[in-house]
């Protein structure tokens, strides 16, 4: 509690920049980071901020793990797989607090399949997934869900920005892949694509984490970028096609794709109540997927989570107001 | 004989010795990077679940394949380029822009066109396997003296007769070194190759382990492939010193 009061007292009246590394991820997901940057938000919180972008989460997680970014949004299911090998990834907030259909399911359309059961029940099919990512959990969730075991489908190792090349060369049958690359291969297949989503089942949490040495060493920090990411939900709020067109020149994406997923994402920080649910499912998973015969060590999702910094950000702005 | 056994377990013991000290140093953490006792642990485990045996299988037969593919290629490109001055004049500018390209640029390309099946793969093992044995039959076969042929040509022996009695023999040590760095290469290609787009092979291997966080499992395998990559190398030299005696030096 110490380092939050420091915190506190420290966020609005440091006059040096304190320089802050965040890595994202090439998506909708890092809106409200990339505005922040864009607008100069972090500057007039008193941040000097480096935005790396990465194509996953999982590969900005890398750097993050490396030292290479102080801070890093990545998703909530390979912030597990590193805390469970004993790597220490304290989340601070969520950056999209929901999602439509972000994950999905995406293959060539089968005239004898309409439904998951009878897509993989016609026969044996080959599904590229990002594995190590939120896509992984949910094609297990998904199949689980269609009564097909994970040995009657072959699945590959893909990078999501390899998906949509390899789904229209028809080399792979499906694929499983979050936003935008499931849009783009989407539009590339055209009318010859289906899509399975279950939004009741899985969505990818996209996660806020800051390493150990900054919550240590310069908590205000911390606060500077979470006021910051407040006032980026304004913007994107009030003038959201000024919001997408930073993300167009941040990430290149086309402004075809943004404006067809723009709307399935809600841009405001928060911490949302089903975290902890969905990361106790995919330790479940975990526990008995086994992969090279190395167990699984299951943390205690609490233990990841540092909420005070939120609670704080939220307080300051309401005593601002 | 001691020397030539005891001095290289000496130098591997050195290896693990200065790695164990790291660790045990707490310079680096052990989530990070592991130890080699939990590498030698995670090795174990590979095997005995039967993982290793798969990953390994499925990576050679790919890097013997590509190899096979990309060396007959090569070599037949060689020495068509480096006996026939019009054809090398011809294509030569072309290949030697192209072997410019680092192998795993093209990959990005093999994906688009071909996808990511066991024929891209092949394809790019092949491709990457290709230059350097092109290349150095290339200057084999330009640097046969012209003596032989002359002695060919007495002899009336046919062109054909000419390449198989004379060409290839004297171009050999120049194509079989060509062949040792196409190993090599064919080795990494492999491993660049299953880390996307796979699901079996060392290369697979890593990069699942990687994104796992599993770095045990991870560096596990990286021994597996660098051991293999060793012993690869080791039997190629081997067995062309058998068949080929009299090109022991070269070699």
């Amino acid at each position: 509690m110490l380092w939050i009061t420091l915190a506190i007292s420290l966020a609005g009246n440091s006059t040096l920049a304190e320089p802050l590394s965040i890595g994202i991820q090439n998506s909708p997901a890092s809106t409200l980071i990339l505005v922040a940057k864009e607008r100069g938000y972090f500057a007039q919180r008193g941040l000097e901020v480096d935005v790396q972008v990465f194509t996953a989460g999982k590969f900005a997680l890398q750097a993050f793990l490396s030292g290479s970014v102080g801070a890093v949004v990545a998703g909530e299911f390979p912030i597990l797989l590193a805390e469970g090998r004993g790597l220490r990834v304290p989340v601070i907030a969520e950056v999209v607090t929901t999602s439509h259909a972000e994950v999905r399911l995406l293959g060539r359309r089968d005239p004898g399949s309409s439904s998951l059961r009878e897509y993989f029940a016609n026969r044996r099919r080959i599904v590229a997934t990002s594995i190590g990512g939120g896509p992984e959990f949910f094609l297990h969730t998904i199949l689980q869900e269609a009564g097909v075991t994970e040995s009657d489908v072959t699945i590959v190792s893909q990078r999501p920005e390899d998906m949509p090349a390899a789904l229209i060369s028809g080399s792979v049958d499906a694929v499983t892949v979050f936003e935008p690359y499931a849009r783009i291969a989407e539009l590339q297949l055209g009318a010859d694509s289906v899509s399975f989503t279950r939004q009741d089942t899985y969505r990818q949490h996209y996660l806020f984490a800051v390493t150990d040495k900054i919550l240590e060493e310069s908590p205000q920090a911390v606060i500077k970028a979470l006021l910051a990411m407040r006032d980026a939900e304004q913007f994107v709020e009030s003038r959201p096609d000024e919001a997408k067109e930073i993300l167009r020149r941040a990430t290149s994406l086309s402004r075809k794709v943004l404006d067809d997923i723009w709307e399935n994402y809600t841009f405001n920080i928060g911490l949302s109540t089903d975290l902890e649910s969905v990361w106790n499912r995919e330790i479940s998973w975990l526990r008995h997927r086994n992969v090279s015969g190395n167990p699984f060590i299951a943390p205690n999702p609490k233990s990841i989570l540092v909420p005070e910094f939120l609670r704080r950000t939220f307080d300051l702005n309401r005593e601002a107001k | 004989m001691i020397k030539r056994i005891l001095i290289p377990i000496g130098s591997f013991l050195v290896l693990l010795a200065g790695w164990e000290l790291v660790i045990q140093s707490g310079m680096q953490n052990r989530a990070v990077i592991p130890g080699p006792w939990s590498v030698y642990l995670a090795l174990l485990r590979l095997a005995q679940s039967g993982q290793l045996e798969t990953d390994a299988v499925a990576s050679l037969r790919r890097i013997y394949g590509g190899l096979a593919a990309g060396s007959a290629m090569g070599v037949v490109v060689g020495l068509l380029t480096g006996r026939y001055r019009r054809v090398g004049s011809f294509i030569r500018p072309v290949l030697d822009l192209l072997r410019q390209l680092p192998p795993v640029a093209i990959i990005p390309l093999v994906i688009a066109i071909f996808g990511i099946g066991e024929g891209a793969k092949l394809f790019s093992i092949a491709s990457a396997v290709f230059f350097p044995i092109w290349l150095s039959t290339h200057v084999g076969a330009s640097l046969i003296p012209v003596q032989f042929l002359l002695i060919a040509q007495s002899h009336r022996a046919s062109k054909w007769r000419t390449v198989c009695h004379v060409i290839v023999p004297a171009a050999l040590p120049h194509i079989l070194s060509g062949l040792r760095l196409a190993g090599g290469t064919a080795f990494i290609m492999a491993f660049v190759c299953e880390m996307s787009g796979a699901s079996s092979g060392l290369g697979y291997r890593i990069s699942v382990a990687q994104l796992a966080f599993e770095m045990d499992t991870m560096v596990a395998a990286m021994v597996a492939l660098a051991a293999l990559g060793l012993i690869s190398d080791l039997a190629i030299a081997s067995s062309f010193k058998f068949v080929f005696r009299w090109l022991d030096k070269a070699i």
